[in-house]
């Protein structure tokens, strides 16, 4: 236990000096989360150094935002307002930075170690995040042997009913479904169930391509991922998906739903996927 | 005995909890301090390209939690959930999953030197999470360490289902 407890500083260091500024800017969030009385410490020493010394600039800079509009201001005044709001902002900014260092540093060690933590893995998960994900993630949840999947809207380029005409392929990969004439031009049908979860799969492959799933979502240039069924559009926010930071097996997982409890697919991985197969 | 001898059994055989569950016709034991909750068997969703020991997620307020078939992990015959059927929730190599048992007992107070080690037979990788087994009321109670149910790779990837 001893041990330990030496241990604790170092290990803050150096997670403090990988990212610093990341860490910090995350730490401003996180100091929400803390005890009420940690808050109450923010509040406080953010409220004092407001009053103490910004209040002398502040107090100028609404009163010259307050004076009527119809009195046109000289421009020189105009810009030296602009370069005044600048300063202030920054001055502030590093205030407020530097004043959270400190009260992050009269923090008791568990919860320091609990924010860097807390921060580390957040910075871990928007790091690891595909580019395509946004600060709100529309999806489509489909069907697929009775496995719900949620698909980024953004990353399909249709979705269609399959009931066009089929031509099968001789000497194609089991996944190969089919090759169909989709708005003009010849798009592959490529077994969804197959590619992710094989183990679920007891038809052949061809059982599989007579008795087709019965829509399709288009992705990438030329390929086509079959599904059972489409069932609605969700919007989700970054919070309500638990994200999957190492993607070494199964990388076409980018994370789970977390109301839902179904993957939320990357279909360009998949694509990659079979370009490479 | 005096309390000092008291005081030296205590220090050199310490007393442990255990909390019991039944699988198929044995009881098993695993350390009460790893036992976060236990839970009646709820809605599991099951993870395309999962590892065939991994059951499925469960939504445990808010948090995804994995759920390891244990009569899969340890090579019993599956069979049928029902009422008696629980999901310990467990912690172990800073992981959190459930497991899903047939019943679960009662929670046993046990001494070090009660469990004895298990009968060595070959190199059975299944077998390397039995820590012991100990005999209590003239039954034998098979004692798990949880941390070897899963490779260091399987227990990193718990977390990514």
């Amino acid at each position: 236990m001893q041990q330990q407890g030496k241990k604790k500083p170092e290990l803050q260091k150096t997670k403090l000096v990988e990212s610093e500024d990341a860490v910090f800017d995350l730490l401003e969030s996180l100091l929400q989360e803390v005890d009420a009385n940690t808050v109450n410490v923010v509040e406080t020493a953010v409220e004092t150094l407001a009053k103490t010394d910004v209040k002398p600039q502040a107090k100028q800079e609404i009163k010259s935002e307050t004076q009527p509009e119809t009195k046109e201001q000289p421009k020189e005044q105009s810009e030296q307002k602009v370069e005044l709001k600048t300063e202030l902002k920054t001055g502030l900014e590093v205030d407020v930075k530097s004043e959270n260092v400190k009260i992050f540093e009269q923090l008791p060690l568990d919860v320091q170690e609990r924010l860097i933590t807390q921060a580390t893995e957040e910075l871990k998960i928007k790091n690891s995040l595909p580019e395509w994900v946004g600060h709100t993630l529309p999806c489509l949840l489909i069907d697929v042997e009775n496995f719900e999947l949620a698909v980024p809207l953004v990353l399909l380029n249709g979705i269609s009913e399959w009931n066009q005409e089929t031509l099968s392929m001789p000497n194609q990969p089991d996944w190969h479904l089919g090759v169909i004439e989709y708005r003009g031009e010849n798009v592959v049908i490529v077994d969804t169930a197959r590619l992710i979860m094989p183990e679920k799969i007891t038809q052949t492959v061809n059982e599989r391509r007579t008795h087709h799933p019965s829509h399709f979502l288009r992705i990438g240039q030329n390929l086509a991922l079959s599904c059972d069924a489409i069932k609605e559009t969700v919007s989700l926010s970054q919070e309500e998906v638990r994200w999957r930071i190492k993607r070494t097996s199964r990388p076409w997982a980018v994370g789970t739903v977390i109301d839902r409890l179904c993957v939320l697919l990357d279909t360009d991985v998949l694509v990659q996927e079979i370009e490479v197969n | 005995m005096t309390a000092d001898e008291d005081d030296e059994i205590q220090t050199n055989d310490p007393e442990i909890q255990l909390v019991t569950f039944r699988l198929k016709d044995e009881t098993y034991g695993i350390n009460v301090m790893q036992v976060q909750e236990v839970l009646r068997v709820t809605d599991i969703a099951p993870v395309p390209g999962a590892p065939h020991y991994v059951l499925g997620i469960i939504n445990l307020r808010g948090n995804v939690v994995t759920v390891v078939d244990t009569r899969m992990r340890f090579g019993l015959p599956q069979t049928e959930m029902d009422d008696l059927s629980r999901i310990i929730v467990i912690e172990s190599e800073a992981q959190v999953v459930g497991i899903l048992v047939d019943s679960v007992a009662e929670v046993a107070d046990l001494r070090l030197s009660e469990i004895d080690s298990a009968p060595n037979v070959g190199n059975d990788e299944s077998s390397r999470y039995i820590q012991g087994v100990a005999s209590r009321d003239n039954n034998l109670l098979i004692v798990v360490d949880l941390n070897k149910l899963l490779s260091e790779e399987e227990w990193a990837e718990m977390s990514m289902f």
